[in-house]
Formats: C-alpha cells, sequence, structure tokens
C-alpha cells in the first residue's frame, strides 16, 4: 500500500520538481519559525514553519527512504500536546508516511530506512533499544479504511487492553463502555456489544476503530485519513468527535480534505513530494499562504 | 442482449465477431463445467450400480415337477441328486433302484439296483452325501454307501453326462437290527467311507472302509467302539472321516473323534429336542434343527473353555414344523431344512440369515439338496421330485455381516474381520467386515494428521507472519513442489529405507520429538539475548538460520545420544522392549513410518493452504493490532489467526481427504494386515489399498468384486464429503469475512 504511493511519487517527482521551481515565491513574507533561516528559494526554507508551543512529538531533520529512493526530504516540525495537527498535501507527498514514522508503523517495510530523529516527549523513538509495544500504546492509531477485528464489539475494544495484560472482567466492562461513549458510539451499540463489529456501518466501524485506540489510554492519536471512506454525515460525526478528543490528546491528523484541515485542526502542514512546505496555524495557513505551493494548492490548482 | 441495440446505428452495435466470440466461450465454459458434473455423477453412479447387487436377496423360482410318471414320476423318493449341469439327476425310489434322469426330456437314462437282495430287508432310510454318494440304511442293520462318478462326455455335442456307479460298500451290523441313529460320509478323493450307526442305548461303532489302493477293492472295516452316553435321535459327520456329532434325546451334543476314541465332548443345546443334526461345508459349523422348528448354529470355539468345544453361535428363524431333513451348500455356508409339514427353508450360516421358506408339494419330504453349484434346490418326497432355480449371488453380503461384529468360524467371539479369499481350503468363510478397512484408514490419516497438522500449519504460520519475505518466496514453492511426489516413491522410501531405520534409531526419534522444539527455543532464547544493536542489523525474519542450525545441532545430539538413551530406558533395544515391557507387537512397517511419510504428502498441501489463509488476512488488520501495541506473536495468535481459521480448517480438511485416499504409501509401508489395534507399532489395512491389492485378482461379478466396490464407493463418499464440508465451512466463513 505504502510502497505504491511511494512509486507513484517517483514518477511524478521529476516532472513536477521542474515545474514549481521557477515559480516560487520570491519574498519570505511571514516568518512565524525561530529555527534557522535558510534562503527560501530552498524547498524546506523554515521561514514558513512555524514552532508551536508546548510540543508533544518533535520531529528533526527526518528523512525517509524507501531502498534507495527517498521519500521524506528532512522534516523537521514540532507536534503541539493537545491540539489537532493536520498533514495536507498531494497523493504521495510523503504525509501518510510521515505519520507512521511516529508510531513506527514503517518497521513492518521492508527495506525502510530513516535519518534524522522523532522524539517523544523527549526522548527518541528510533532506538533499537526502544519498546516499541509501549510506544504503540502511548501513540494510537486510526487507519484510512477501518478495521475493525472480526471479532464482537466489546472484544474489538477488550483487545488493547487485555494484550496490556488487563483481564480482569469488570475492568473490561469499565473500559468498553468507557472508551465507546468517548467515541460517541455507546448509545448505539450498547444493546450489541456481543455482536459481529463487522455488521456495523461504516461511520460506526470508524468509530469504534477510535473507541478501541482510546481504551489503551494512548497520549496522541494518528488519524490516517479517517473520513477518506466515508459519507458527509458520517464525517461530521468524528470530526465533531476529533474536537472533543483533543480535550485530552494529541491528534495527528492526514486528511486529502482540505475544508475538513481547515474545519478541525489547529495546526496546518503542507507536503509537497516528500517535503514540508509550509506549517502554520490553520486560519493563516488557509487565509494568508506564505509559500506558492501551498497558495496553488488550497487554491484547487493541483493536487 | 443483442435485441436491445437492433434500433441503434451500424457503429453502436457490438460486432458480430466479438458477440460470436462471446457466444463460442460461453459454450466452452458450460459443456466443460457440466462435463465435470456428469463425469463426477458418472463414476458416483457406476460405482452404485456395481455395488448395488449386493442389496439382492436371494429369491427361488416356481418348483417345477415332473409331469410323466416314468421320469420325475409321482412316486415316492427316498432320495435325490442332480450333477453340476442339472442336466441329470439320482433319484432312489422305495425298492432300492437308482435311477439316473435326464432332466430336461424327463427319461431314464440308466438305473441300478443298489440294494440287490431285498427279502426282510426293507430300506429304512436313504441320505445323499456330496454329490457323489448315497447311503441307504436298512431294516437287517446293513448299511450301503452307493457312489457314483459323472462322466461327462465332451466329443458329443451336447455333452453326454453319464453316471458310472462304483461296487457299493456293505457295512453290516451285529444286531442285525435297524440303527436307531446312523450316518454315513464319504470321501470322493480317496473313496473312504466312514459310517456310524447306533443302537436303542446309545452305544455308537464307527466303521471306517479305506479303498485299497493297488486291488481298488474295499478293505474289510476298522471298527471303532464307544460306549454309551445316552440314546442319539441323529448322527452327523465330518468329511474328514474322524469327527462325529451325535445329538441325543435330551439335547445334547456329544463329539468324538475317531482317531482318539473315549469319551465324547458334551455340549447342552437348549433346544427342547433335537430332531436333525448336520454339518455345513467344512465340517465345523454344525446345524441343529429342532423339534419345534428351531434352527441353531453351533461350532467348536475357546469361548468357554480352555479346548475347543461346541458352542452356540446364533440362532435362525424358526421352521414352521419339526425338522427332518438338511442339506448344505457344496460352495459356501448356504444351507436348506426341510420340516414335516413339507417346506423347504433357505438359510445363509456367517449372516443368520433365513432368506424364505418354499413350498415344493411333494408330500413329505425325504431329501433336499442344493445343488452343486448353488444355483437350484432339489426335493425328493413322497409325491416326487421338485426342482427350483435358486438365485443369491451375494449370500455373505448383508448389512450386518459388511458392518456389524459377525461371530466367524474358528473364532472365541463375535469380531469385525476381512479376509476375502482364504486360498484353496474347503469350506473357507469369507469374511467381509468393512469395519477394519474403515479403521485403518482412520488410523492412517488420523496417525499422519496428528504429525503432518501441526507441522503445516505451524510452518504456514512462521512462513507467512515471521520469516523475511524473501525466504518466504523460496520456501513455499519448494513445499509446493514436495507436493508433486509421486507417492510410489514416497512409500518405497518408507517401506525400504525409513521403516528399517526407524527400527535401529527409534529412541532417537523419540528424542527428536523432545529435543528439536527445545533446541528450536534455546536458540530463540539466546537470539534474544543478543544485543539489540547487533540484532538490529539483520532484517526481521533473518533469524530463521539460527533456529536451523539449532535444528541441525539438534539432530545431531539425538543421534549421538541414541544408543546411550536407548539402553537407558528400553533395555537396548526399542522392539524388543515393545514387545516384552508394553506387551504389544512391533513390526518393521508400522503407522510411525506412515505417518511419517503420509506427511510428505500431506503437509504440502495443508501448508499452502494455509500459507494462503495467513497471508490473505488483509495487512490493515495485522497494522491495528500492532498500532495498539501488540507484540507479534500477540498479533499472530489474536488476530491472523483467528482470522485465518476457516482457511486453516479447509486446509486440514483437504489434507484429510488426500489421506484418506492415499493408497501407494500405506499399501507399501504397512503390512497391509486387516487388524484393528491402536497401537502405533504396528500396521492395518486401508479401503484404498485394499482396493489396489485385491481389485486386480478378484472375479468380475464376485461377492468379494461387488464389496470391492463399496469400498471405493465409501471412500469416494467420504472424501466428496470431507471436501464438500471444507468448502461449504470456507465459503461460509468467507462471505462472514467479505466486509474485511
Amino acid at each position: 500500500m505504502l510502497s505504491d504511493n511511494h512509486e507513484s511519487e517517483g514518477v511524478e517527482a521529476k516532472s513536477q520538481t521542474e515545474r514549481t521551481e521557477p515559480n516560487m515565491p520570491d519574498e519570505s513574507l511571514y516568518q512565524a519559525g525561530r529555527g534557522d533561516r535558510k534562503p527560501r528559494q530552498q524547498p524546506r526554507s523554515p521561514s514558513a514553519i512555524c514552532v508551536p508551543p508546548d510540543p508533544i512529538v518533535s520531529i528533526r531533520k527526518l528523512s525517509l527512504f524507501y531502498g534507495a529512493k527517498q521519500a521524506l526530504f528532512d522534516i523537521s516540525m514540532e507536534i503541539p500536546k493537545r491540539k489537532i495537527t493536520a498533514l495536507i498535501g498531494p497523493s504521495g507527498c510523503g504525509k501518510s508516511t510521515l505519520l507512521r514514522c511516529v508510531n513506527r508503523l514503517n518497521d513492518l517495510i521492508d527495506g525502510v530506512r530513516i535519518d534524522g530523529q522523532i522524539q517523544f516527549e523527549g526522548t527518541s523513538i528510533n532506538e533499537p533499544t526502544l519498546d516499541i509495544n509501549m510506544l504503540r500504546k502511548r501513540i494510537g492509531m486510526v487507519f484510512q479504511k477501518s478495521n475493525p477485528f472480526p471479532k464482537s464489539i466489546r472484544e474489538n475494544i477488550a483487545f488493547g487492553p487485555r494484550i496490556h495484560g488487563i483481564n480482569d472482567k469488570a475492568t473490561l466492562d469499565e473500559i468498553v463502555e468507557k472508551s465507546l461513549r468517548r467515541a460517541a458510539l455507546w448509545d448505539e451499540v450498547k444493546d450489541r456489544l456481543g455482536e459481529s463489529a463487522l455488521g456495523m456501518s461504516g461511520g460506526q466501524q470508524q468509530r469504534l476503530c477510535i473507541a478501541r485506540a482510546i481504551a489503551v489510554e494512548p497520549e496522541v492519536i494518528l488519524f490516517d485519513e479517517p473520513c477518506s471512506a466515508l459519507d458527509p454525515v458520517a464525517t461530521s460525526k468524528i470530526e465533531d468527535l476529533m474536537e472533543e478528543l483533543k480535550q485530552d490528546y494529541t491528534l495527528l491528523v492526514v486528511t486529502h480534505n482540505m475544508q475538513q484541515a481547515s474545519r478541525v485542526s489547529d495546526y496546518t502542514a503542507f507536503f509537497y513530494l516528500g517535503k514540508l512546505i509550509e506549517y502554520a496555524q490553520t486560519e493563516d495557513l488557509f487565509t494568508r499562504p506564505k509559500m506558492k505551493q501551498t497558495e496553488d494548492y488550497i487554491s484547487g490548482r493541483f493536487g | 442482449m443483442n435485441t436491445g441495440f437492433v434500433s441503434s446505428p451500424q457503429g453502436a452495435r457490438t460486432s458480430a465477431r466479438r458477440l460470436r466470440a462471446d457466444k463460442i466461450a460461453r459454450w466452452v465454459v458450460v459443456a466443460g463445467g457440466l462435463g465435470i458434473i456428469a463425469s463426477i455423477l458418472g463414476i458416483l453412479a457406476f460405482l452404485l450400480i456395481e455395488a448395488s447387487p449386493l442389496l439382492i436377496d436371494a429369491s427361488l423360482s416356481p418348483w417345477k415337477r415332473g409331469t410323466n410318471t416314468s421320469s420325475f414320476g409321482t412316486k415316492p423318493v427316498l432320495a435325490v441328486v442332480v450333477d453340476e449341469t442339472k442336466t441329470r439327476a439320482i433319484h432312489l425310489d422305495m425298492d432300492g433302484v437308482a435311477r439316473v434322469l435326464k432332466v430336461a426330456e424327463e427319461e431314464v437314462q440308466a438305473e441300478k439296483r443298489i440294494v440287490t437282495d431285498a427279502e426282510g430287508a426293507a430300506i429304512v432310510e436313504a441320505r445323499v452325501i456330496g454329490s457323489r454318494a448315497m447311503a441307504i440304511a436298512l431294516a437287517d442293520g446293513r448299511i450301503v454307501v452307493q457312489s457314483f462318478a459323472w462322466n461327462e462326455d465332451t466329443s458329443r455335442i451336447p455333452t453326454e453326462i453319464t453316471v458310472e456307479f462304483a461296487e457299493p460298500v456293505v457295512f453290516t451290523s451285529t444286531s442285525k437290527k435297524a440303527p436307531a441313529a446312523w450316518c454315513a460320509a464319504f470321501d470322493p478323493t480317496t473313496g473312504s467311507s466312514l459310517v456310524v450307526s447306533t443302537d436303542a442305548t446309545g452305544a455308537v461303532t464307527a466303521d471306517v472302509v479305506k479303498i485299497n489302493e493297488f486291488t481298488g477293492e474295499a478293505d474289510e472295516p476298522d471298527r471303532v467302539s464307544f460306549d454309551a452316553v445316552a440314546p442319539l435321535t441323529d448322527i452327523a459327520l465330518g468329511r474328514d472321516l474322524d469327527t462325529i456329532v451325535g445329538a441325543t434325546k435330551d439335547s445334547r451334543l456329544l463329539h468324538w473323534s475317531v482317531e482318539r476314541g473315549g469319551a465324547p465332548d458334551i455340549t447342552e443345546t437348549g433346544v427342547r429336542e433335537i430332531a436333525h443334526i448336520g454339518f455345513l461345508l467344512g465340517d465345523q459349523s454344525l446345524i441343529v434343527g429342532g423339534a419345534g422348528g428351531e434352527v441353531v448354529q453351533f461350532f467348536p470355539t475357546r469361548a468357554s473353555s480352555e479346548q475347543l468345544r461346541l458352542t452356540k453361535i446364533r440362532s435362525f428363524e424358526s421352521m414352521p414344523a419339526r425338522i427332518r431333513t438338511f442339506g448344505a451348500s457344496h460352495r459356501n455356508k448356504a444351507f436348506v431344512l426341510a420340516d414335516e409339514a413339507g417346506n423347504v427353508g433357505y438359510f445363509y450360516g456367517t449372516t443368520g440369515v433365513r432368506s424364505f421358506v418354499a413350498t415344493p408339494d411333494v408330500g413329505e419330504i425325504a431329501s433336499v439338496g442344493i445343488t452343486p453349484k448353488g444355483d437350484g434346490i432339489v426335493v425328493g418326497g413322497s409325491k416326487g421330485v421338485a426342482m427350483a432355480k435358486l438365485d443369491d449371488p451375494h449370500p455373505e453380503a448383508s448389512f450386518d455381516a459388511l458392518f456389524s461384529k459377525v461371530w466367524y468360524e474358528g473364532y472365541d467371539e463375535p469380531s469385525y474381520e476381512w479376509e476375502s479369499s482364504g486360498g484353496a481350503a474347503s469350506g473357507f468363510e469369507p469374511k467381509f467386515s468393512l469395519i477394519p478397512l474403515i479403521f485403518g484408514t482412520l488410523k492412517a490419516t488420523i496417525f499422519s494428521m496428528i504429525l503432518a497438522i501441526p507441522l503445516a500449519v505451524l510452518g504456514a504460520m512462521f512462513v507467512s507472519q515471521f520469516m523475511h519475505p524473501r525466504l518466504r518466496g523460496l520456501i513455499k514453492p519448494a513445499i509446493e513442489i514436495m507436493a508433486a511426489m509421486p507417492s510410489v516413491i514416497l512409500g518405497f522410501v518408507a517401506a525400504l529405507w525409513l521403516a528399517p531405520l526407524l527400527e535401529v534409531g527409534f529412541a532417537a526419534f523419540l528424542l527428536m520429538l523432545v529435543v528439536l522444539p527445545l533446541s528450536v527455543i534455546a536458540a530463540g532464547a539466546l537470539w534474544m539475548k543478543v544485543p539489540a544493536r547487533i540484532r538490529g542489523r539483520y532484517a526481521m525474519g533473518s533469524e530463521i538460520f539460527v533456529f536451523v542450525i539449532a535444528i541441525a545441532v539438534g539432530i545431531g545430539i539425538c543421534i549421538l545420544l541414541d544408543d546411550p538413551f536407548e539402553s537407558l530406558l528400553f533395555g537396548g533395544d526399542f522392539p524388543t522392549w515393545v514387545r516384552e515391557t508394553l506387551g504389544i507387537p512391533y513390526e518393521q512397517k508400522n503407522s510411525v513410518v506412515i505417518a511419517i511419510a503420509m506427511s510428505f504428502a500431506v503437509v504440502p498441501i495443508i501448508f499452502s493452504i494455509s500459507e494462503d489463509a495467513f497471508s490473505n488476512v488483509p495487512r490493515n488488520l495485522v497494522a491495528g493490532s500492532l498500532a495498539l501495541g501488540a507484540n507479534r506473536w500477540q498479533t499472530v495468535t489474536r488476530v491472523v489467526l483467528p482470522t485465518a481459521s476457516p482457511g486453516i480448517f479447509s486446509a486440514t480438511m483437504v489434507g484429510f481427504g488426500r489421506a484418506i485416499g492415499e493408497t501407494m504409501i500405506v499399501l507399501m509401508a504397512t503390512g497391509n494386515t486387516a487388524i484393528m489395534e491402536w497401537n502405533p507399532f504396528n500396521g492395518f489395512r486401508t479401503l484404498s489399498a485394499n482396493i489396489a491389492t485385491e481389485g486386480p485378482e478378484t472375479p468380475v461379478g464376485s461377492t468379494h468384486y461387488r464389496i470391492l466396490f463399496l469400498t471405493a464407493l465409501l471412500l469416494f463418499v467420504l472424501t466428496f464429503l470431507i471436501n464438500t464440508l471444507a468448502e461449504v465451512v470456507r465459503i461460509r466463513l468467507r462471505k462472514r469475512y467479505a466486509s474485511l
């Protein structure tokens, strides 16, 4: 799945770069970042990259290679705690790949190599000695396609707590109810907790996946285009839910849908061809984009 | 489909060529599919048709009686016997005259007066002995044995059959009185005969007359006397001219041996009053006919004591009236009984079935017999002779005989036995229980599945979930190629190499079962002790090489430890230990050999399908589980395994189906004895191997032949059911997981 994205990106990369680079804006009008300044002709000019306060995840000069092909170029950004950060950009720009670096799900793919660092609450997550299972417990994830296990609704929620050693039935029941309530699903499914999760609607399944992620009490939840397969009603429910989850969790959301990004997120990062082009508060990015590529993209000229 | 486009413009219509190609393709596909279904049904129908005659019951044509007074006659007949072709009959009348009749023409071909001086010596009773002798008891105590030979003159067309009467052998009694009970036996190969008679007190005299090999004349009778036990009502003799069984008035059976002499073995029959007794073919089974029409079978067993003793085996459905006379088949365990009311009953010994009771209307029946080929019944009575055609092609087969315990001659208890042919031995009782074959098939299947399922499923799990993808690309096809290995090679290797090797190195094999898993676990633990920095340099899944080394080392250790281990636990020699300590037989070609060899045939199938099942579990489920912090083992056991379970189930079932039908391995690497023991150190006989060995030998159309078809049908249905079950489960669960 991921390598497919990467293939198309590779084909695209050259022509896009050649076409867009001469059109880069001459002046950097806004400067929100505090990092090193570089000439803004550089595609990864930090001038357009803000540094939000109170970061929980810090990405430092991250490059990622699929074999010989580079998919992410020197990404540096900070993810603010208890905010919603949206990653936008055209297909194959590397936003999902970046997301999967945060909980090291890219480890599953053969031949992935990473340079640079990601720090989670001050500790690097790329150390071989790191307990990857505990990392993933603390950084949950909701996928593009809802993926409930072929088990009952209750078992889906209880799965996470169980693997982390909670076997007491009363505790599990409590977690199930709490997580389902938190995911605004309790009233819909409380009478059929024993039924297969596969019988639920797409929107419900996705909220179940969110509830399942909440059940292990993570600190960060990664959303990988969570609404791309849902109708507008289900989408708005998920968006409302994200809005609420923000109070307790840090949300990092990959989305194709720019309206969604502008509706729900506090910060937005725009990626293009594996590079972080612009990262700013959402309102700023959508109303006053600093980079020409961002402007082109949000105004629908490409992507 | 094209009607909707009739009005559309030229260019918009699908071209005729494409339509034609579509149509042809459709027909080819439909024809192919229907052809497959038809051929499967055809095989099923063929098997059914070949096996179905087993269900046909014995039937009897209407009785044919003579119309001409001079031939078949209406005069009383004392004994009647027919030849193999049923074209000639010899019957004996009250005057002691034997007449040879041409049955079809109702003409007298020849006649002979057997009792020459009839004065004061009226015939008391006559008996047919086999198909080549008659015996007559006279009022003056004499007993005459008249043997004859059927001569075929093949130079004439149609073949002319004549009867050559031998010189009658006459036994005289000292009492000069008609015997109270008597019997005679005749051995056609030597010409010797035995006559046994008893007087009113029950004292028994047995006379053996041997024919002098040089002169061809009868020697003087050897007389043996037995003391009276009780007055006898009837006597039966074995064809060995040694066995004498007498039935007493108080319903006991006395069993003497001419050679041994002395006192008889005594058996209580439980029949109220014995009217008649007689031996079935083979002289093992004694049929006791009661005064109330009871019919009971006895034969010698060790069921109740150390010695062979006549034991009640089974009761048949009774005849309507007191039993009068008896006739045994010359080819199987069938017999006919006539009662005093003029009824004839047809029975079969092995199955315990009374097929029918018929009434030939010949008055009081004096003689009844089954024709030499078993294709007719001939009756002689006070109103002459009657014959009927008997059709009982498969008397040995009945549902009970095939699937229940049957008490066979020579066995001490009812049992399931398969013994389809007994060589040339006369009187052999074929044993057609399918249970030992089904048992053998299940034993082979279960033993091999015990080994194959864990190996294949866990192997598939490892290869699919843990192994490095590049290695997986090599290993999967390699294992699948194993499936293409001809099973005859596996059987050959198992029988000639593995079986002797295992006999010597069984201790090493047992050690491996423990040591290999332990060494793998130890290797895994050691690998985890390697610092993460070094481990991290190797791609995930490449730790397989550590395990390969561990397994090689484990095998080496087992081979080295074989001798010490064997002498420590098994006293130096495992097979001897099994025989002496466990007290069960150890055969070189045993079920363990089969389990190993069959695994080579079954593992690739189960592995391949299970591996697909594991690999088809959506990656996003795996990712979902990992993203919750589950480790790989938790993910595989709690998410992947349950999701792949339908596929694994169906893989197992397909493997099961393969194992059930597997022939060459079990044929070559077991002893093929149809025994029913779970002992892993002996063999078995499977349905498939049985068909392979016996199929080419059986006469077309025989009971054995049809039973083999029945076993084929059974195999077909069994594999069909298992494969169908696998498919149904697979489809149902695929539907259930369709939304994944």
